[in-house]
């Protein structure tokens, strides 16, 4: 076999332009590939950060009632304790509880039904990029003053700004009518459509003072050091070991739909590799055939002093393999240095969409950035080899059926 | 003993609506040691006879054995094991590998036997030798003359100690010396070396060379004799 290969090698170079016109094609291919790939990859660790890292968390705790019918009675009660004890659990990296309250809120011009967002403004931070899309004014102060931030729709509707006030008129837990002033601190514009028409967000024992919740809370979001399905399902099982009455999702449980999307990574991926691949491919098929038609009489020699069908095939197979090693090598280097220029530089559109990219109720940055994985790289790799092999399949196998006496008439 | 045995050989080609019949139920038989020319007019039908024992080629009606083997019962990995095996082919038009030198072409057969390296080389650079090519061996094919070419043919052809060499017109692209220097040595090889050649040719040097001279006419044997 080894000398098969050898001949193949040599049979390569015979026609040195065509081959590396062949493999050129085959590496700009796989550049473009891992430069789609690798942006296709960043804008999803973007997706991942944005929807899940910065809202849903890596874990959700919830009163197992609450998740289904969101009513403000289905709380987790001794909210402090269970923060507390949460965070000494090995392996998480921020823990945020929240509470959540639907409410009139009117100023001098208007008013609108919304829906209040009690959140710890600090540990808030070190979750969720809210603190960073302000627009206006500033973020909560981290001790409770009844204070609130408003999506800029929002207060554009209620024809406020910051410095004005706002009543918000609710029903607390105990059935009574709960009401406070609230001084409007900052507005946020997150291109997420909801929050910029709805959100209100306040301190949560503010809201807490609000409802008459007490030290009820009706979520706690977790992040995790290891942000991995195994690592964040364990951190799940850790803390499920600690609040055993509670509702522990994971966020692919707490949201299948972004679990559906991110999802599509690799699907689309496979999309990006088999479009530019197909149209390698029939470069690589026209290769090999007209390399098996010019040698059609050699071939012939080799089939009538005695090698066998099989091995003709492994002789052609290695020819195109070859081509994809040859077409590994460039593209590795073209295609690095492209991922490179993708993760330092990015694709800049903030000239187009100033405020980023808004996508079911995602916002991601206008610049996007490259991320490279090994597993892309890989990928691509081994689309040029399966690309060498099935593109070389069918000349192989025309030159394996050569009858030898025909093969040697052939000029 | 007979190395080849024909029997009834009948070869039909089919050109359009035209069944052309180029064999007409030829019986030969070859034995070991012999040095035997077909000889014919061009349409005679001696290539095809030569095709079909070397099993290139595949009888419309009758039987070719060889070594006591009926090709026709062989698959395409059979006989080309048995090619392998038990025939060495020298073409009209050289047929060497050109990416692969004169030692890596005669070393072929013996890589796809299976001879282990040291053995290989030893064979094939005596090999080389004996057909005049000592020094030569790592030129190509673009390097050499046609005659030394068809020299490496040879050598290709023997290096695997077939039983058999089928030489379909070898000295048909050579120059008379160069022919005549062929001649001899496949002669040599026969006498001091056992080698059974038949040939297909028109070439004079050559049926004066043979021991047997079969003459074919229309696809049939007219005559049949041994010197």
């Amino acid at each position: 076999m080894r000398f098969l290969a050898s001949i193949a090698w040599r049979n390569l170079w015979r026609q040195k332009r065509r081959s590396l016109i062949t493999a050129g094609g085959m590496a700009v291919g796989m550049t473009l590939c891992m430069a789609l790939i690798a942006l296709m990859d960043g804008m999803f660790a973007d997706m991942f950060r944005v929807m899940v890292e910065q809202q849903l968390g890596h874990v959700q705790v919830h009163n197992p009632e609450y998740p289904g019918k969101r009513v403000m009675y289905d709380t987790i009660e001794d909210a402090s304790a269970v923060v507390a004890s949460l965070d000494a659990l090995d392996g998480t990296v921020a823990v945020a509880p929240r509470a959540f309250g639907a409410a009139l809120l009117g100023g001098e011009a208007g008013s609108t039904g919304v829906q209040l967002q009690g959140i710890e403004p600090e540990r808030e931070s070190a979750l969720s990029s809210l603190s960073e899309r302000l627009v206006h004014g500033t973020w909560l102060a981290n001790e409770p003053d009844h204070g609130i931030v408003l999506g800029y729709r929002l207060a554009e509707k209620l024809h406020v700004d910051v410095g004005d006030s706002l009543v918000a008129v609710t029903q607390a837990t105990d059935g009574s009518m709960g009401n406070e002033i609230y001084d409007v601190v900052g507005l946020i514009q997150t291109g997420a459509a909801q929050l910029d028409r709805t959100g209100a967000l306040i301190h949560l024992a503010d809201l807490q003072e609000l409802l008459l919740l007490g030290d009820q809370v009706h979520e706690i979001t977790l992040l995790g050091a290891d942000d991995s399905r195994e690592g964040i399902a364990a951190l799940a099982t850790d803390i499920q070991a600690r609040t055993p009455d509670a509702l522990v999702q994971t966020w692919w449980q707490t949201s299948p739909p972004t679990d559906q999307m991110l999802s599509l990574r690799d699907s689309v991926s496979f999309l990006v590799l088999g479009a530019a691949f197909l149209v390698a491919a029939f470069g690589v098929f026209n290769t090999m055939m007209m390399s098996v038609l010019e040698r059609t009489r050699e071939l012939g020699v080799l089939r009538a002093i005695g090698l066998r069908p099989g091995r003709l095939i492994a002789m052609v197979l290695f020819e195109s393999i070859f081509l994809g090693v040859i077409a590994t090598a460039m593209g590795l280097v073209l295609g690095g240095l492209a991922d490179a220029w993708m993760v330092v530089y990015g694709i800049d559109l903030s000239g187009y969409m100033e405020s980023g990219f808004a996508y079911n109720g995602v916002v991601l940055e206008p610049i996007f950035y490259g991320h490279v994985r090994p597993g892309g790289i890989l990928l691509t790799v081994a689309a040029v080899f399966i690309t060498s092999v099935v593109a070389a399949l069918l000349p192989a196998w025309r030159a394996s059926r050569l009858e030898p006496v025909v093969a040697l008439r052939h000029d | 003993m007979s190395i080849v045995s024909v029997r009834g050989l009948t070869r039909d080609y089919v050109q359009g609506s035209i069944v052309v019949r180029a064999v007409r139920g030829v019986d030969l038989d070859i034995k070991d040691g012999e040095f035997t020319a077909i000889i014919g007019p061009s349409g005679s039908g001696k290539t095809t006879t030569l095709n079909c024992i070397g099993g290139l080629d595949s009888p419309t009606s009758g039987t070719v054995s060889v070594d006591g083997t009926d090709l026709g019962s062989l698959s395409a990995g059979a006989l080309s094991d048995l090619r392998l095996a038990r025939i060495g082919f020298v073409f009209q038009s050289y047929n060497l590998i050109p990416v692969l030198t004169a030692y890596e072409n005669a070393e072929f057969v013996l890589r796809l036997q299976g001879v282990a390296a040291k053995e290989r080389r030893r064979r094939v650079m005596q090999t080389l030798e004996n057909v005049g090519l000592k020094g030569m061996e790592d030129r190509r094919p673009s390097e050499l003359s046609g005659g030394q070419q068809q020299r490496v043919a040879v050598a290709r052809a023997i290096a695997g100690r077939p039983a058999l060499v089928l030489a379909d017109e070898p000295t048909a692209n050579l120059d008379s010396t160069t022919s005549d220097s062929l001649i001899a040595l496949m002669r040599d090889l026969n006498d001091n070396h056992g080698v059974t050649f038949v040939f297909s040719t028109h070439d004079e040097r050559v049926i004066r060379a043979a021991k047997r001279v079969v003459r074919m006419v229309d696809g049939e044997i007219e005559s049949d004799i041994t010197k």
